[in-house]
């Protein structure tokens, strides 16, 4: 097998040695100008088949990202914003660590493809042979088919041109006419360049707390339903609702949006309508250990409005005194998203469930995380 | 262009204005190839081995300051870690998982350590190498069993 180093364009290196502080002043585009081609690896023939696999989902014209990836001409300019962002882990924007306990579905590059890209992007980025490749715009179809329910928010939301930010809630369904139990749910963007995610929950008529979070929505991913035989309870008499959070990229500051989304609601199907187990949330807070009253199967974990770079890790501790990893992940402000663990997981009657965070920092507890371990009993 | 210019650590800075008269003509520059073909051995133990030996080298070139350099074993370290990924399905089930996310840590951190490296950031260069050691040990500790 041969592995190569890679040539290296070199533009001088800074001798400190010599006690020597130099500050290139130059715009680095000036000097991207000069920049000798040493990547082996091309846009076309390798940069775009992993970009449109692993990034089509927003980086895409009209997508929620600020750039479309999905031709030389969108990508080029961005290379220097891609190693950014692949080296310091922010992107793919998945943050689960599998090392601890295994997940399901995880959005990540391979060790390959993230050292593919980054070649091409520290290395000249090179076009390649072929001439075209194909560009590409949002999803405008299910991810999962057809939902059994789908509905359109009320009204359309008007964003405003001074607004680049903002979270509106708004009550799908008044009351639920029966109990009734969902397997997953979807949003299907009115308008995709400003949904950047949506959490779906019920909850008793007249506000309140969620009772069950259904979904935490993201663009680009497909919705995961649980393993099968769980599924979300929504309870006769309560509200299913959905609070999207929209935001402008660069492109459309200072301009007025609109978006008028459409949620999709998918019901257990068959017997499992009926002998599902409907999945609650245990609330867990750093630094102390929550004891679970009943025999529970955790499922996932998800926290919410956490800020970013945070290293949070669950245990749990059965009453035997065996320590068992529930699930890590670092947080990502903007990024919260529930992560799945790949098998349920047993927790006797009687387990306590530790929540532990570790600030940017390396030191340091982060106590303002809100994170829920969802199970069923 | 303009060079900012400081001769000590926190002296005075001294500008330096150059102008170009028309904008280069230069045109793109296709390398030759690799500068050194690094073989990836086939047998893990010796991957491993010459891992153990990047990461050292990386650390020791850190120390002394020789940032420029380090990206040269760094991206050894790189090719010797996706190398070690294709032979995941070696390990144990448990710890396939910890090796191909020890793997794409020292990715990114090799990178790091490049960029980090050409700017002579003494602090970026140190997380990165920090975190391609951790990695580098996590990789070594599951293949080790």
């Amino acid at each position: 097998m041969t592995g190569t180093t890679g040539w290296k364009g070199r533009m001088g290196g800074i001798d400190r040695t010599a006690g020597l502080v130099l500050v290139l002043a130059a715009a680095v585009a000036h000097l991207n100008a000069h920049k000798p081609v040493t990547s082996k690896y091309t846009y076309t023939e390798d940069v775009y088949p992993i970009v449109k696999e692993h990034c089509g989902g927003c980086h895409v014209t009209g997508g929620i990202a600020p750039m479309s990836l999905m031709t030389y001409d969108e990508a080029r300019p961005w290379a220097e914003s891609i190693r950014l962002e692949l080296t310091s882990g922010h992107m793919p924007p998945w943050y689960g660590d599998p090392s601890v306990a295994p997940l399901r579905d995880e959005h990540t590059l391979s060790p390959r493809d993230l050292d593919v890209i980054l070649t091409w992007a520290s290395g000249g980025t090179p076009q390649g042979t072929l001439t075209k490749t194909a560009g590409a715009t949002p999803r405008r179809t299910w991810a999962k088919g057809r939902p059994d329910l789908a509905i359109q928010l009320p009204t359309a939301v008007q964003l405003p041109a001074e607004k680049s930010d903002d979270t509106r809630e708004f009550v799908l369904r008044e009351a639920n006419d029966r109990d009734r139990t969902i397997a997953f749910a979807d949003v299907l963007p009115g308008n995709p360049a400003i949904v950047h995610d949506a959490t779906i929950f019920t909850r008793s008529q007249g506000g309140g707390p969620p009772a069950a979070v259904i979904s935490t929505w993201l663009p680009g991913e497909a919705p995961l339903a649980p393993a099968a035989g769980f599924g979300f309870l929504w309870r006769a008499g309560e509200q299913l609702v959905v609070r999207i959070h929209y935001k402008k990229n660069w492109k459309l500051e200072n301009k007025p949006a609109s978006d008028r989304s459409t949620v999709g609601v998918y019901f257990a199907k068959g017997t499992l309508a009926t002998t599902s187990r409907a999945i609650r949330a245990v609330a867990l807070q750093p630094g102390r250990a929550t004891s679970i009253d009943d025999a529970m199967l955790a499922l996932a974990v998800r926290a919410s409005d956490t800020p970013s770079d945070v290293r949070v890790r669950v245990d749990a501790i059965r009453p035997d005194g065996s320590r068992v990893p529930v699930a890590a992940f670092l947080t990502r402000a903007g990024w919260d998203q529930r992560y799945w663990l790949a098998r349920p997981l047993e927790l006797p009657k009687g387990s306590r469930l530790e929540l532990n965070t570790v600030a940017p920092s390396g030191a340091g507890r982060v106590e303002s995380i809100r994170l829920w371990l969802d199970g069923a009993s | 262009m303009t060079a900012k210019v400081r001769f000590t650590r926190g002296g005075e800075e001294y500008r330096f204005d150059f102008t170009f008269a028309e904008p280069s003509l230069d045109k793109t520059v296709v390398s030759d190839g690799p500068v050194s073909l690094f073989e990836v051995p086939d047998d893990v133990k010796e991957v491993r081995k010459l891992l153990v030996n990047r990461v050292a080298t990386i650390t020791e070139l850190v120390k002394k300051g020789a940032f420029s350099e380090v990206w040269v074993p760094a991206f050894q370290a790189k090719d010797l870690a996706i190398a070690l990924d294709l032979r995941t399905p070696q390990l144990a089930v448990a710890d396939r998982p910890v090796a191909h996310v020890a793997v794409e840590r020292v990715v990114r951190a090799a990178w790091a350590l490049d960029a980090a490296g050409d700017i002579g950031n003494r602090a970026d260069v140190e997380e990165a190498s920090n975190a391609l050691n951790d990695a580098a040990r996590d990789l070594e500790r599951v293949f080790a069993r």
